[in-house]
């Protein structure tokens, strides 16, 4: 990457409390500029207040967030588009006048605000719908209008707080394709979600927080190299009693069709995935036999179970 | 910009429901209908003309008073049907009896004794079936009186030709203020106007105060906000909301006031050509007051308007700021209790202190100008101070916003206020 491009959000330690709660603790992140960058963590894990901060509804107590370089602030608000995870529409108001209003308030002109709404609203199946108030759509409908009013500034960041939250599958296969063409514009996308293989599907970047604190970050493809083929996946027919006596098998996942065989350390070379294979193919009927790069999760659970948990109770409450 | 773009979306959403179209167009709409009815009826009952028997046992005033009541209907009939019924003392009961049924049986509308020693006694009595005919009475009374002064000048000597030059012209007591700009007319109307302009305030204060603190609450409910605020700064956005709800209520004003002047103006040109002078009942409002009101009513809005939003910022239900609302009402209501106070006293170092306080100013000032005439400076300083404590109120409203959108649940008490406003 060019020295030249500042990243597109930097976080510089930042921390937030609420009174006793600590809600994000000494967060530091980069989002590179062109990246899909997907912000994970179980539910009250800080991923909402850090993104609040990065669009500028809260301030942190400490640290500093830059956008493009230069401190978040008002005027930096209009590079961001944001879908916020609890999503609201003013549902009185006729679809297109809303997505109007919404561009000019991003700094659109009226004129090109008007065009942009009845392109995106062409875009996403919608345009008989324009003259129509919002509580005349159905909930699907209003989630499109909803991630149209975060893209129909075009600005160069996107933030999307769970966003596939109360989509249908046609629907949010038909976003993801958009969000893939914008990646291809050189926006830079980040997404929030608590859903591990949504984000290993579309993310190049990815960051774990884990009760206000990072646990990991950096490209997915590093996380998982560094991480090691260490899984071992088995589709099979017979007693599953057997995975477990596998020589150098330290756990195994059932998934009922499959099973994933976690391989101890010293077990992740050629040789000792052949003994295992030796070992169950007497023993249970095998139709695939796969070495694997750990799932997202896995890595994510992993790194977990050696981070600090004296803060346990702030991740109970489920905190904005 | 951004701003602008939200008071203009405040405006259109409300300006464009059914609910305002009806409200401000159909009120002076019925309002004028009321109007028109009741100047039918009153038209219609004037247009009626009145039988009257009259037993002039004096035998002296029939005449004059037949002269002086043969006047015309605006329809060009005659207002009275005037006839004579002899009579003397002794026959008196048996007439009388005979009248009292024609008048029960409505062959006439009423009968008039006027006693032979009208002269010294200055009564007679009209008796009629509807006593509260006042058009009726009053003529007869004052015909009545000027022919029965008439002739007691006569009887004092008084010739003729002087008499007419007398009697005729009425008399009139004009009141003045004094002020330190001089003494200028007054009937004590600009304190009764002043009432008016101030109860006016009050009402809108009330009506469109809930608007702008439901235009909150609805925000927060529906989680628009955090859009919004992903968009632009929460001072604009509460400054776009309030001017918005304000623009829609001036709006509102300005069609009221407009057909009010034209059915004003109307009027009196109407009541003009019919030949009555309502010139006096038209009250004289100086230019100043005007202006001050105008002022203040603005600043007050605007003032009340940002304490509205901010209860709206807290709450999280209707209900809840239906409760949290009372404070205020209660400032506003106090504000007006303490109207009648200062008016009784507008220079009381009391009277200026509370009409610098920003919460009454916009009320007590204004009242204060009406009745006296307070130093320019003092009302240059309760603007400022209006002005001030508004875009104060703004600005914290804005940080209570900022933080209670994202806490809904439970309504928080002071201290945890206090801390919100830490947060953002």
């Amino acid at each position: 990457m060019a020295p030249a491009t500042p990243p597109a959000i930097a976080c510089d330690s930042i921390s937030k409390s609420y009174g006793d709660l600590r809600a994000v603790q000494e967060l530091t992140l980069e989002v590179p500029a062109g990246a899909v960058y997907g912000f994970l963590g179980p539910n009250g894990s800080g991923k909402t207040t850090t993104i609040r901060m990065m669009v500028n509804i809260l301030v942190p107590d400490s640290g500093r967030v830059l956008i493009q370089g230069q401190p978040a602030g008002d005027h930096t608000k209009d590079r961001i588009g944001y879908l916020p995870e609890e999503r609201g529409l003013y549902l009185k108001m006729k679809v297109g006048e809303l997505l109007e209003f919404f561009a000019e308030l991003k700094g659109v002109r009226p004129a090109q605000a008007r065009q942009r709404a009845q392109q995106w609203l062409q875009r996403l199946e919608l345009s008989d719908w324009s003259d129509k108030k919002l509580n005349e759509l159905s909930k699907g409908m209003q989630q499109k209008i909803q991630f149209i009013v975060a893209v129909i500034a075009d600005p160069p960041i996107l933030i999307l707080d769970e966003f596939s939250s109360g989509l249908d599958p046609v629907n949010a296969n038909l976003l993801k394709d958009i969000l893939l063409d914008l990646r291809a514009q050189g926006k830079t996308i980040l997404f929030s979600t608590h859903r591990m293989e949504e984000a290993e599907r579309l993310c190049d970047h990815v960051c774990l927080i884990h009760h206000g604190r990072k646990v990991l970050d950096g490209r997915l493809a590093d996380l998982r190299a560094a991480a090691g083929k260490s899984t071992l996946r088995v589709d099979y027919r017979g007693d599953r009693a057997i995975l477990n006596q596998a020589p150098g098998v330290v756990q195994a996942d059932d998934f009922g069709n499959y099973a994933e065989l976690r391989l101890a350390p010293e077990s992740q070379s050629q040789t000792a995935v052949s003994t295992i294979l030796r070992f169950l193919a007497p023993r249970l009927e095998i139709t695939r036999f796969e070495l694997l790069e750990p799932s997202l999760n896995q890595i994510f659970l992993d790194a977990v179970g050696g981070a600090p948990t004296s803060n346990q109770q702030l991740a109970t409450s489920n905190f904005p | 910009m951004k701003l602008l773009t939200i008071i203009k979306r405040e405006f259109l959403s409300r300006v464009r429901t059914k609910g305002f179209f009806f409200f401000t167009f159909g009120i002076p709409v019925i309002a004028a209908g009321f109007l028109f009815f009741e100047y039918r009826i009153v038209l219609a009952s004037q247009n009626v003309s009145a039988n009257i028997a009259v037993v002039d046992l004096s035998q002296q005033f029939y005449p004059a008073l037949a002269q002086a009541l043969d006047t015309k209907l605006e329809n060009g009939e005659a207002a009275f049907h005037v006839h004579q019924v002899a009579a003397t003392a002794a026959t008196l009961p048996a007439v009388e009896a005979q009248l009292r049924r024609q008048v029960l049986a409505k062959q006439e509308d009423g009968y008039l004794i006027i006693p032979a020693d009208v002269l010294t006694s200055r009564t007679a009595q009209y008796h009629a079936r509807n006593a509260a005919a006042v058009a009726v009475r009053e003529s007869l009374q004052a015909h009545l009186r000027e022919a029965v002064t008439r002739a007691r000048m006569a009887a004092a000597g008084i010739p003729a030709s002087q008499i007419a030059g007398i009697v005729s012209g009425g008399f009139r007591l004009n009141q003045l203020k004094v002020t330190q700009a001089g003494d200028s007319a007054d009937n004590g109307e600009t304190a009764a106007v002043a009432i008016g302009l101030v109860f006016v305030l009050y009402l809108f204060l009330l009506l469109y105060g809930v608007v702008v603190m439901k235009a909150v609450t609805e925000e927060k409910t529906t989680r628009i906000s955090e859009v919004l605020l992903a968009a632009v700064d929460p001072f604009s956005l509460m400054l776009g909301k309030i001017l918005g709800v304000v623009a829609t209520a001036l709006a509102q004003l300005a069609v009221w006031a407009a057909t009010l002047l034209l059915v004003g103006v109307y009027g009196v040109a109407m009541a003009r050509a019919a030949g009555a002078d309502f010139s006096r009942y038209v009250p004289h409002l100086p230019a100043w007051l005007l202006v001050c009101f105008v002022i203040f009513f603005l600043l007050g809005f605007l003032l009340y308007a940002s304490l509205y939003a901010a209860i709206g910022a807290v709450v999280s239900s209707d209900q809840e700021a239906q409760q949290t609302q009372m404070p205020l009402t209660m400032v506003l209501v106090a504000a007006i209790y303490l109207s009648f106070l200062v008016m009784a006293s507008p220079s009381s170092t009391l009277s200026v202190a509370l009409s610098l306080f920003p919460f009454f100013a916009p009320v007590l000032m204004v009242v204060r100008v009406a009745v006296s005439h307070p130093p320019l400076w003092q009302v240059l300083l309760a603007m400022a101070l209006c002005l001030a404590t508004f875009l104060g109120c703004t600005q914290v409203t804005a940080k209570i916003y900022r933080v209670g959108i994202l806490m809904t649940g439970k309504r928080p008490n002071l201290p945890e206020l206090l801390r919100w406003l830490k947060y953002a």
